[in-house]
């Protein structure tokens, strides 16, 4: 039977930053994720956005947390090469309405402890974005709201917790827990195997309801909230410069636009309470509401140079609210709930707080003397210079192959997707890490290429190449 | 050493960039180079393994790898240097960069350059179709390539999405090779694709067409396993509540339409046509930088590669001239502008007093109508058409005599 | 005796023939909706014995250049295409030139099979 000192349960944003903090110390950490790539559902599909906690219930555990995240960014963006970018936000007014409710805005950021929130006239907003709608009447700057690579930081994240020990199992789902004297003791899994541990933490986002069940602790219950976003191609006309928040209403936090960290333009999300925790489809309704909304903030955006169109679910916790959790009678067990749309920034500072959590509940913890804080991205050729590209080429001649000609993607990028820690095994795996398919053609040119080199790197026949998961695969085999 | 300076430099090796160099050295071009990012001249004629190319250029029925292999050994014969394998990433001043894994990063210098990109495909995420995001769905190219070119079978169940010609010939490829295809589904009422591919392409198997329908969802969350057809209002081209069909499938095509491939050409400070989505040209294909030549679906999506080719050969040509000291942008254009049920028209800029081929595209299908063109104002061209459709591109020849003194040209369809 | 609507494709129009004949005596009863002269000949030939011209590939032993085009030298009668792709799907070539004749006289129809596309 397999033991380890600590299993996480979930690889998304929540799991990775735990594992990416735990490797920091001599201990056995496991992290068991249902998916086939680390990078979690819901840790997937969101704005993208690291925000100061400006507007978060103030005292909650989640603006402690997300506020406490926030400038932590700047170095493990360094640290672990992740694209970063503090663009900074605006909450422009546009109706006397909006206007009135500045002040009560700037005071609830005030409460969380983001001091830098700054009031903005007309024309200053109007300098700053250019492409807003000219009736603004004033707003707010929040400077520290900042763009990521949200792929690549849990992916980051989860590839340096590998690259200092941490085990990873993928593709496997946990099935139950057992406990015995008040304490958890394994994790079974639908391999049908028995993983022992001393401490196990549920970091399974919109699941975790169902594995707390598994303890008895399901005091609440998740739902999935829908997100529907459009990404613009990087060409389209109408563009902003930061992130553009619309001012929240009683019922809605609203729809946003802002520039994503690699020069496209994001537009949503719709919120809506669904059932169905599969439930990833875009609707005619959902897109459409967004163009409604956005466009009274930007009235020049053109929708339709939308390149793709995708959905989020958040985890949303009944009751509400950010929940990090250990109980007296059932020792080892941390269980962390209501991680919702700011759970991509706040993933660090939750690790931190989980990793404090546990080593005052007695867990013994020393400091490795050999970990590495750091990580080397894949090279992002489409950013590089003539010199630097030519010098990369000379080293390794398939860097001089372009594969995916939307963003400047080589085969040398995709092999090194593939054979590195927590390597790529699926098309969107790839997609994810070196961008192959994600600009203006969608995979047209590329997809047929990129399947031959995952099967030729893998050494798998092309009908076991998926899109993403068991049962995405790509195509049906070999013509003759 | 001495940096070597082309003639003409020829950005792709499709079937424009093979008559465009074709055209150049038979007008006397001194060195001429085409780039070719795949690993073969041809283009997108690799895979086009059907029948239906050169009726008109070669009055024969070929295909196109048939088609595309008389214009290589052409081009070898006229001495026309090639690299393959080869992306061009930028265009500069007289100038094209680009990288291979051999060279790394190289540049070309030419007097004159020649565009000729072709074009891509709209994709699903273009058409903002609703719905899951799962595998098996393909551009009709992509799955073209990975069935013609890679040994690839793309799926079982298919429904096409759109009439356009690459659709209605891989619905007709796909049957052959044992999959079922469900139905063709088109939003507008006529097939957006020739009629000869309508015929041979569908009828001939008895696959359905749905004329104004669209999917309106796709289901499935790893794999496709439906898509929903809807009627469409053909007015609105929005789909009809309570008209909602599931098809099972496992995979959806998506025919939909081209689009020129002209990054390069705008990153370069070219505008683009709004209409084409191509750059304008006048009638030796020159663009508004009067070194730059363009030619085939980088300018505007043509249906048959005949056409292609005769524009690229005039687009060497007149490349070869400029090489030369020759075709200076004259100090006044005629503008040419569609007129009614006339979508665009190709070139949009003339040189004065020089014979000019249009080429233009009607808006809404109609019989019995009378093309005119009207210089100034007075009519040079009227012409009576049977039947005109969208998807047949028109062409009308203009003499020079027609384009001496004038400084406005109209094409209308009524 | 029947009558059958044929679309011509001899040229964009796309005129709707109407042809009303005797298939096993090879008799036109009426024909109409043509357009030109090479339509009257398409539409007859369509209505007593329709030829297409079939297209695939066969395979290759070479690893880069999996599939060779492949294409019958002249049209075949419609009904045996599907029994020339069960053919085509039996083949594996090595070297060819396009134009190289794979399969002479290709089921019994007078036409080759041959080599679309080049494998060196």
């Amino acid at each position: 039977m397999k033991q380890t000192d600590v299993l996480i349960i979930g690889a998304g944003a929540v799991g990775s930053a735990i594992a990416w903090e735990l490797a920091k110390y001599r201990l056995d950490v496991t992290v068991v994720e249902k998916n086939e790539d680390v990078g979690g559902d819901i840790s997937r599909a969101n704005s993208a956005i690291i925000h100061t906690g400006y507007d978060a219930a103030p005292g909650t555990l989640e603006s402690q947390l997300v506020v406490a995240a926030n400038p932590m960014y700047d170095k493990i963006a360094a640290d672990l090469d992740i694209p970063f970018e503090r663009t900074g936000a605006i909450l422009p007014a546009f109706t006397d309405e909006q206007f009135e409710k500045l002040p009560a805005l700037k005071h609830k950021a005030m409460l969380n402890r983001v001091y830098d929130i700054e009031y903005l006239t007309a024309k200053e907003l109007l300098e700053l974005e250019p492409a807003l709608n000219p009736e603004v009447k004033g707003g707010l700057l929040i400077p520290r709201e900042s763009i990521i690579d949200p792929f690549i930081l849990v992916i980051a994240l989860a590839e340096n917790a590998a690259d200092n020990g941490v085990h990873f199992l993928l593709g496997t789902k946990v099935t139950g827990i057992i406990v015995s004297e008040g304490a958890v003791r394994a994790v079974k899994t639908d391999k049908g195997e028995e993983i022992r541990a001393k401490y196990i933490i549920n970091a399974a986002g919109l699941y975790c309801d169902e594995i707390a069940s598994y303890v008895g602790k399901n005091k609440y219950y998740v739902t999935p909230r829908k997100g529907q976003f459009y990404i613009l191609d990087k060409k389209t006309s109408c563009k902003v410069n930061r992130i553009v928040l619309p001012i929240p209403t009683k019922t809605t936090k609203g729809k946003l636009i802002c520039p994503t960290i690699h020069g496209n333009i994001l537009v949503g999300p719709t919120a809506e309470d669904l059932l169905d925790k599969t439930d990833k489809r875009t609707t005619a309704e959902g897109l459409a509401s967004i163009a409604e909304d956005v466009r009274k903030m930007v009235p020049g955006v053109v929708l339709r140079d939308t390149i793709t169109q995708y959905s989020g679910l958040r985890a949303q916790r009944n009751p509400e609210g950010l929940n990090i959790e250990m109980y007296d009678d059932l020792a080892g067990y941390v269980d962390i709930s209501g991680v919702r749309s700011t759970g991509l920034t706040g993933s660090v500072s939750i690790a931190k707080y989980v990793v404090d959590m546990l080593i005052e509940s007695g867990m013994k913890a020393e400091f490795k003397t050999n970990h590495n804080p750091r990580r080397r991205g894949i090279p992002c050729f489409a950013e590089m210079s003539d010199e630097e590209r030519a010098e990369l080429i000379a080293r390794d001649k398939r860097y001089g192959n372009i594969i995916c000609r939307c963003e400047t993607v080589t085969e040398g990028q995709i092999c090194d997707a593939i054979h590195r820690t927590l390597g790529a095994r699926s098309l969107d795996a790839v997609k994810r890490r070196v961008r192959a398919g994600m600009g203006r053609c969608q995979g047209g040119f590329c997809t047929p290429k990129v399947i031959e080199i995952i099967a030729r790197e893998l050494g798998i026949p092309v009908e076991e190449v998926r899109k993403s998961e068991p049962g995405s695969e790509l195509v049906i085999g070999n013509l003759r | 050493m001495e940096e070597k300076i082309y003639d003409v430099v020829i950005v792709g090796g499709g079937p424009a960039g093979l008559a465009a160099a074709i055209g150049a050295k038979e007008a006397g071009a001194g060195d001429v180079i085409i780039i070719e990012r795949d690993s073969s001249l041809g283009g997108i004629l690799e895979q086009c393994i059907h029948p239906g190319f050169g009726l008109k250029y070669f009055g024969e029925e070929l295909t196109g790898p048939e088609y595309a292999r008389r214009f290589i050994q052409k081009a070898k014969e006229c001495g026309v240097e090639y690299k393959l394998g080869t992306m061009v990433l930028s265009i500069g001043e007289h100038s094209v960069t680009g990288i291979n894994p051999t060279d790394g990063v190289i540049t070309i210098r030419g007097r004159s350059i020649v565009l000729a990109m072709g074009c891509r495909e709209r994709t699903r995420g273009a058409l903002m179709t609703p719905g899951a995001r799962p595998a098996g769905i393909y551009t009709a190219g992509a799955a073209q390539r990975l069935i013609n070119r890679q040994n690839i079978m793309v799926g079982k169940r298919i429904v096409i999405l759109g009439s356009g010609d690459i659709g209605m010939i891989m619905a007709r490829r796909l049957t052959l090779e044992g999959a079922e295809v469900l139905a063709v589904v088109e939003i507008m009422n006529y097939t957006t694709g020739l009629i000869r591919n309508r015929v041979q392409c569908l009828e001939d198997f008895g696959i359905p067409l749905l004329l104004s329908h669209t999917v309106v969802e796709i289901k499935g969350n790893n794999r496709v396993e439906g898509v929903v057809v809807a009627e469409v209002d053909p007015a609105t081209r929005k789909p009809i509540p309570g008209t909602e069909k599931l098809y099972e499938c496992d995979t959806l095509l998506i025919s939909c339409g081209l689009i020129p491939e002209n990054e390069l050409t705008r990153e370069f400070g070219i505008k683009l046509h709004p209409v084409t989505g191509g750059p304008e040209v006048n009638q030796f294909m020159q663009t508004e930088v009067e070194y730059i030549f363009a030619c085939g679906n980088v300018v505007h999506v043509n249906d048959l590669v005949d056409n292609v080719t005769e524009e690229s050969l005039t687009a060497g040509r007149s490349a070869a001239r400029y090489a030369r000291g020759e075709l200076k942008k004259p100090e006044q254009e005629i503008r040419v502008t569609p007129g009614n049920n006339v979508r665009y028209v190709c070139p949009q800029r003339l040189y004065p007093g020089a014979p000019a081929t249009l080429f233009f595209r009607v808006t809404e299908p109609a019989k019995k109508v009378t093309l005119s063109v009207l210089a100034d104002s007075k009519p040079v061209i009227t012409k009576k058409l049977a039947t005109v459709n969208p998807g047949e591109m028109q062409r009308v020849d203009l003499s020079a005599e027609a384009l001496s003194g004038v400084s406005t040209v109209l094409v209308e369809v009524r | 005796m029947e009558t059958k609507k044929i679309i011509c494709i001899i040229c964009p129009q796309g005129c709707e023939v109407t042809v009303c004949g005797d298939k096993s005596s090879r008799t036109v009863e009426s024909i109409k909706g043509f357009g030109c002269k090479r339509g009257k000949t398409y539409a007859e030939n369509e209505f007593f014995a329709p030829v297409r011209i079939l297209t695939s590939s066969v395979k290759t032993i070479n690893k880069q250049v999996p599939l060779v085009a492949v294409r019958t030298s002249k049209p075949i009668p419609k009904e045996l295409l599907f029994a020339g792709m069960e053919e085509i799907k039996r083949l594996v070539v090595d070297k060819v030139n396009s134009g190289d004749v794979i399969v002479p006289n290709f089921l019994g129809t007078g036409a080759d099979l041959i080599a679309s596309g080049s494998v060196e």
